[in-house]
């Protein structure tokens, strides 16, 4: 007795190179290290903001 | 109230009165049960000792852990190494006290207790215990109650394409920066936060999410389906992540992967013109 193929496995699928995509991560804005566009950080409000990194720049 | 998550602030010291800033005062509620709550009071503070270190972000705050407790010190250039305030969550961070070093306020006015990046570090900390999470984005609702997801780093559009939006009419934009995503009753909901950008979109509602697209600058508008691994991926780069918790990365990626099998993700590749939303629109319908 001859087995049948299932016939979604007899379709072939078109082979595709595997291609490496680099997605960039921004660690500042990540780990939240740096002000924030308009906003103050630390004791006595905006005129304060002195970051370590720079602050993230105004357009998002 | 941030996300349906309830944080309550309170000073336990006569001195000490505490606010929120004009724009989290939008998302403040008088009822409900507090999902976390954070007393605050004056402290002589000093440096964590670099054995308890366990994560610095080489800017503004380091995280120790003290038992199975974690402690934040937040620093600022203008007061030099000694931090200005210290915060303590237990392990579920439902529970936190915050020290404020005396010598840097002028007690007489009232002190932002969770002020930036504090409020954030919490919100992203409860979120990542199973509730959700925050990503780099802009949010909106369209007319029709579509919600809408662009997602980027600073510099990818995001205040760009809130105001092209809002310019358009009929929408509510509910942040131009930063959105927060939970999923329950069978619906991811993207939520206001008050942390907006440049454009200072910040409403404290919440959407269903249908569309998701992460944006990029182009000479014509297109757009491009990514695949889910490519997605998953950059997701991840544009969240909020406590990157030193195992389990919290894990609900996150999770959460991610639950998501976009749900809803398909797609590069937008746009021109600061209104045809971009229309593109759209019509890739919605």
């Amino acid at each position: 007795m001859s087995e049948k193929l299932d016939p979604k496995t007899q379709q072939k699928r078109t082979y595709k190179k595997p291609e490496m995509v680099r997605v960039s991560l921004r660690p500042e804005e990540a780990v939240l290290g740096t002000c924030k566009s308009g906003s103050a950080v630390g004791p006595g409000g905006s005129s304060n903001c002195m970051p370590v990194a720079p602050c993230f720049s105004p357009g998002s | 109230m941030v996300g349906d998550v309830r944080l309550r602030i309170r000073s336990v010291e006569q001195s000490m009165r505490v606010r929120v800033n004009r724009v989290a005062e939008d998302f403040l509620v008088s009822n409900g049960a507090a999902d976390a709550e954070v007393t605050a009071a004056w402290g002589k503070l000093r440096q964590p000792t670099d054995s308890t270190v366990v994560f610095d972000s080489g800017g503004l705050w380091r995280l120790s852990r003290e038992l199975q407790d974690y402690v934040f010190h937040l620093t600022s250039p203008m007061y030099g190494a000694l931090p200005y305030k210290r915060a303590t969550f237990g392990a579920d961070f439902t529970r936190g006290e915050v020290l404020l070093e005396r010598s840097y306020f002028d007690s007489r006015d009232p002190v932002d207790t969770l002020e930036y990046p504090l409020d954030e570090l919490l919100m992203m900390n409860l979120l990542a215990l199973g509730r959700g999470v925050e990503v780099h984005a802009c949010g909106l609702e369209d007319s029709n109650g579509q919600g809408y997801l662009f997602l980027g780093h600073s510099g990818s559009g995001k205040t760009t394409m809130a105001r092209l939006w809002q310019r358009a009419g009929g929408v509510r934009v509910l942040s131009d920066d930063r959105i927060i995503l939970r999923s329950w009753a069978g619906t991811t909901w993207i939520y206001g936060t008050p942390w907006h950008g440049e454009a200072k979109f910040a409403r404290p509602v919440r959407t269903p999410l249908r569309q998701i697209f992460f944006l990029r600058h182009a000479t014509t508008n297109e757009i491009v389906p990514l695949r889910c691994a490519e997605a998953l991926a950059r997701f991840l780069a544009c969240s909020f992540v406590p990157f030193y918790s195992q389990s919290g990365l894990d609900f996150t990626l999770t959460f991610f992967s639950q998501l976009i099998a749900l809803l398909p993700c797609a590069e937008l590749r746009f021109v600061p013109e209104e045809r971009a939303i229309d593109l759209v629109r019509g890739h919605a319908a």
